[in-house]
């Protein structure tokens, strides 16, 4: 016993050593509010990541910029030379990690999908949509070889097909897949879940997460699959796909135009205490959202330096993206159409649930921030 | 009888129940006193409760009936001031020769080196000095036994119990640890309550020899021989003879159909 | 067999036997890397991940290799050292007395076969993103280095997969510790109190040693799957998660050959330590 416990308090203490190797930075006490701010890390939010990396473009844009303290984590607020707040970045991961992070209080401010930010506000979380990041970026893919180029020429290969095709999704509420799906029931496609036994043109597989799209349009477990940008890129990148059409362009015509797609909410504290930061955070992203649509030739250079993807996948995702802070007309409509869908399939079980669409927009957003800065 | 007895038993018995349903009365009304500073040497066939009897007194295992006590006390498991040599091979296999007889001085709180030193002579004593770095299973099963009766030294207890100790060693080293056993005896006023199947043996070490057999008492011999004994003396010869004889009758007589095999 | 033979020649050919696996694998891989169209990374690709262990990977949003995986023994360590410190007192307990058996027995017999993965979800809502860095130092964790990526979520889920097997192996030594070691004992003057550090435990080394080795086995094997945790930026496991989600296989190949040979060093390590503890069980007569 003693050799094995001798040994384990050697091997513990010098990892520690190592591990706690970084601990001379300077130390100075937070006198300016802390705010932790999850993230996907994917190229819908770049804009953070943009504010990250180009604090002298952000500084002369809009006055505020993110004093890099550790890299990717911890940054300082600063208006013009006044520190105004300390930003803990966590990447938590997509689909409904980031809301259900804040709803046991562990974020203050989250960038994430709006689909999964809808459900937690129903369930109760208390926190709002401060303002979209971005809109569409949602598209079919199918294997290379796959004889269709286009929605007309996919839907009549349906039609026409001996099987169902098989379409794989990443997660069941995930908006490339409501789409599909109601783009199918437009055209007459009649989607079957797999494994349900129905009859049908076109099966729907649960690839459970993103990271099984590429493999599984490889080895040919699915014919297609409906992603959201960078993942149709780097199917494309990986030659295991090619991109049929945008889900914007999909029938019923016109209603998928400008999706809202991600966004930025707070929680109900943050908003009562720290009005002033989210305000700069606002203005901050918005500012960083207008850099990104001046140039995306340099704003995929930088989504590559702050995602890590390969440059060519960002090359062709930033532009599959609309950017954007705008809350108005068509994001309305774009989020009453949420409403809609969701109710539709029963998602809504609390307090959105019987809400009118105006009752309901207004019960998740406080614009208030985006109107201050506009 | 000035002195008060090391070991007093009264009426012992013992009753074990087997697994198979059976009940087995090792002792039955047991009556012994052990004198201190004598040598007293407990003969009987296999099976006939010797190493029961020990065990009790060792406080290892509970009496049925009757009353124990050994050095005034009764006899609580861990607490009883006699060391012992088992009958099978007792050495603690992880632990080294010398770690073993070292115990029952860690226990004591004997300092470490100290313990080594006492526990190196004691090796010594019983001719396996070089074997202090060995682990038992590096050992024979006579080595073993002696390493195991230098640990009963080790414990440093006016009272031993040795459960055929000797029973897998040849006859010169027997005899010679014979001599060592008995020199101790000597040297450190000991009480000593030998187990043995050898007639020879019990006559040349004990005081007295108690022939054990039904879980009783048969027989209470005194041995009328001097110290220094020789076994090639005609007086030892003749002893031994009577005594024989005496165990023999002892043994017919409480045979009662079973088998029972008797080195003699 | 290898009598009269040269050591070193036998040393050799020990080695070389040893490599003959690797080298037929490397060379299917190599051969199945060059076919087209497949996703699987040359081995040059993966070659060029490990030989970079300090640098942060150009196309993975992590910590360098090596950062990674001192995170992942961290958390490993961390966790087993917490089932250590739980199972063996409680292993012992348990297999000293009946009643503590009987009262723990049927949790552990429905627990064991959960999956630590399972516990997931559970462990991220009760411990969130809290780390040992952020209970130590709180909302400075990140100024101290490494320690605010030790998630105690993950050292819990490591901590469930390593405990049954030091538990179960330190009930069954302790309840299995031969009866005459303890009379030996006792006969020889230790108090009850004693036998535990005197026989005990001694006695029931070997199969604790058992059981700790299928501990830290499982603790390795956990650490791929638990490190899918958010708020993570780095580790083995999540090195191979966000490899697979950006589809850069190669990271997650690299990694894997990482945890194979951590996975060498400690079971070699491991045997060593076993066999200067248990040298005695399986020579005994
Ligand atoms: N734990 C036990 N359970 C049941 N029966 C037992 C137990 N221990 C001893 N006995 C029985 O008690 C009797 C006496 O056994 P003991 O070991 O005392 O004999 P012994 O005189 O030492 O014999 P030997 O000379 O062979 O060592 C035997 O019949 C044995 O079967
Ligand atoms: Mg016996």
């Amino acid at each position: 016993m003693p050799i094995l416990v001798r040994c384990w308090i050697i091997v513990l203490a010098a990892m520690l050593v190592t591990a706690c190797g970084g601990a001379d930075q300077e130390s100075v006490p937070a006198a300016v509010p802390l705010l932790t701010l999850g993230h996907v890390g994917h190229d819908h939010q770049i804009a953070l990541g943009v504010a990250a990396l180009e604090p002298e473009k952000m500084r002369q844009q809009c006055g505020i910029h993110l004093q890099e303290l550790k890299p990717r984590e911890v940054y300082r607020m600063m208006e013009g030379e006044r520190p105004i707040a300390e930003l803990h970045v966590k990447k938590v991961g997509g689909g409904s990690k980031m809301p259900e992070a804040m709803s046991r209080g562990e974020l203050d401010v989250g960038l994430g999908g709006i689909a999964a930010i809808l459900f937690f506000i129903d369930k109760g979380t208390d926190m709002k949509l401060l303002c979209p990041l971005n809109v569409d970026g949602d598209m079919l893919l199918v294997q290379p070889e796959f004889p269709a180029a286009t929605w007309e020429e996919f839907v009549a290969a349906a039609k026409v097909s001996p099987k169902p095709l098989r379409i794989g999704y990443k997660e069941p509420v995930a908006v490339a897949k409501l789409i599909f799906e109601r783009a199918c029931a437009a055209e007459g496609l009649r989607c079957v879940a797999a494994g349900q036994g129905k009859a049908g043109e076109v099966e729907l597989v649960n690839l459970q997460g993103e990271a099984n799209v590429v493999p599984s349009l490889a080895s040919g477990a699915v014919e297609g699959a409906v992603v959201n940008e960078p993942g149709g890129s780097i199917a494309v990148y990986k030659k295991a796909a090619r991109i049929v059409c945008q889900l914007s362009e999909l029938p019923p015509e016109g209603m998928w135009k400008s999706h809202p797609c991600c966004g930025i909410c707070a929680t109900g504290t943050a908003i009562a205490n720290h009005r002033a930061v989210l305000q700069r955070l606002v203005k901050l992203i918005r500012a960083a959202t207008e850099v990104i649509n001046a140039d995306k030739e340099r704003a995929a250079e930088l989504a590559h330096q702050w995602t890590k993807q390969p440059l060519e996948v960002e090359r062709s995702s930033v532009p599959n993206i609309v950017y954007t802070v705008d809350a108005g007309d068509a994001y309305r409509l774009g989020m009453e159409r949420w409403f809609e869908m969701m109710r539709e399939r029963d998602t809504f079980q609390g307090v959105l649930k019987e809400l009118s669409n105006a009752d309901a927009f207004a019960r998740v957003h406080d614009l208030s921030f985006l109107r201050s800065v506009e | 009888m000035a002195q008060p007895a090391a070991i007093a038993v009264q009426g012992l018995g013992k009753v074990f129940r087997r697994g198979d349903g059976l009940s087995v009365a090792a002792l039955a009304g047991l009556d012994l006193v052990v004198e201190e500073r004598a040598f007293v040497t407990l003969l009987g066939p296999t099976g006939c409760g010797k190493t029961t009897l020990l065990r009790i007194l060792l406080g290892l295992e509970a009496p049925s009936g009757g009353s124990v006590r050994v050095a005034g006390r009764v006899p609580v498991e861990g607490q009883v001031p006699a060391g012992a040599v088992f009958q099978q091979h007792s050495l603690l296999p992880w632990r080294r020769a010398l770690a073993n007889v070292m115990f029952p001085l860690e226990m004591r709180g004997v300092r470490r080196r100290a313990a080594r030193r006492q526990a190196l002579d004691l090796l010594r004593l019983v001719g396996l000095e070089e074997a202090a770095g060995a682990f038992p299973h590096e050992l024979s099963g006579g080595m073993q036994q002696r390493v195991a009766i230098a640990r009963a030294l080790a414990h440093n207890a006016s009272i031993l119990l040795l459960d055929e100790p000797f029973g897998a060693l040849d006859d010169r080293t027997r005899r010679l640890l014979q001599a060592v056993l008995l020199d101790i005896w000597e040297s450190r006023q000991l009480t000593v309550l030998f187990v043995t199947h050898n007639i020879e043996e019990a006559l040349t070490l004990g005081d007295r020899i108690l022939v054990l057999g039904q879980g009783r008492i048969l027989e209470d011999h005194a041995v009328p021989l001097a110290r220094p004994r020789d076994p090639l003396s005609d007086a030892f010869a003749a002893e031994l003879l009577a005594l024989r004889r005496v165990f023999a009758a002892a043994a017919e007589g409480a045979a009662r159909g079973r088998d029972r095999s008797i080195e003699a | 067999m290898d009598t009269g033979r040269h050591p070193a020649a036998t040393l050799l050919r020990r080695v070389g036997l040893g490599a003959i696996p690797f080298v037929l694998l490397l060379a299917v891989w190599h051969l199945a890397s060059r076919s087209a169209g497949t996703l699987l990374p040359a081995i040059g690709e993966v070659g060029e991940v490990l030989a970079h262990p300090f640098r942060e990977p150009p196309n993975l949003d992590s910590l360098p290799l090596a950062t990674s995986a001192l995170v992942s023994l961290l958390r490993v360590a961390f966790g087993f050292g917490a089932a250590l410190v739980t199972a063996v007192p409680l292993g012992i307990l348990v297999g000293c007395r009946h009643t503590a058996r009987e009262l723990f027995l049927p949790i552990v017999e429905m627990s064991r076969s959960i999956s630590p993965v399972a516990w997931m979800p559970l462990t991220i809502i009760l411990l969130g993103f809290s780390s040992l860095g952020s209970v130590l130092y709180g909302t400075r964790a990140w100024e101290y280095g490494l320690l605010d990526q030790v998630q105690l979520a993950i050292v819990a889920v490591i901590w469930w997969a390593s405990f049954f097997p030091v538990f179960l192996n330190t009930m069954h030594g302790v309840a299995g510790v031969r009866r005459l070691f303890i009379e030996v004992a006792l006969a020889n003057g230790a108090r009850r109190a004693a036998l535990l550090r005197h026989v005990i435990v001694p006695a029931a080394l070997p199969a604790i040693m058992v059981g700790i080795r299928l501990g830290v086995g499982r603790a390795l094997m956990v650490i791929v799957a638990a490190e899918f945790f958010p708020g993570t930026r780095a580790g083995l496991g999540y090195f191979i998660t966000t490899s697979h989600q950006v589809a850069q296989y190669e990271y997650a190949l690299a990694s894997v050959v990482v945890i194979g040979l951590v996975g060498l060093v400690v079971n070699l390590g491991l045997y060593a330590v076993e066999s200067r503890v248990s040298h005695w069980q399986a020579k005994e007569r």
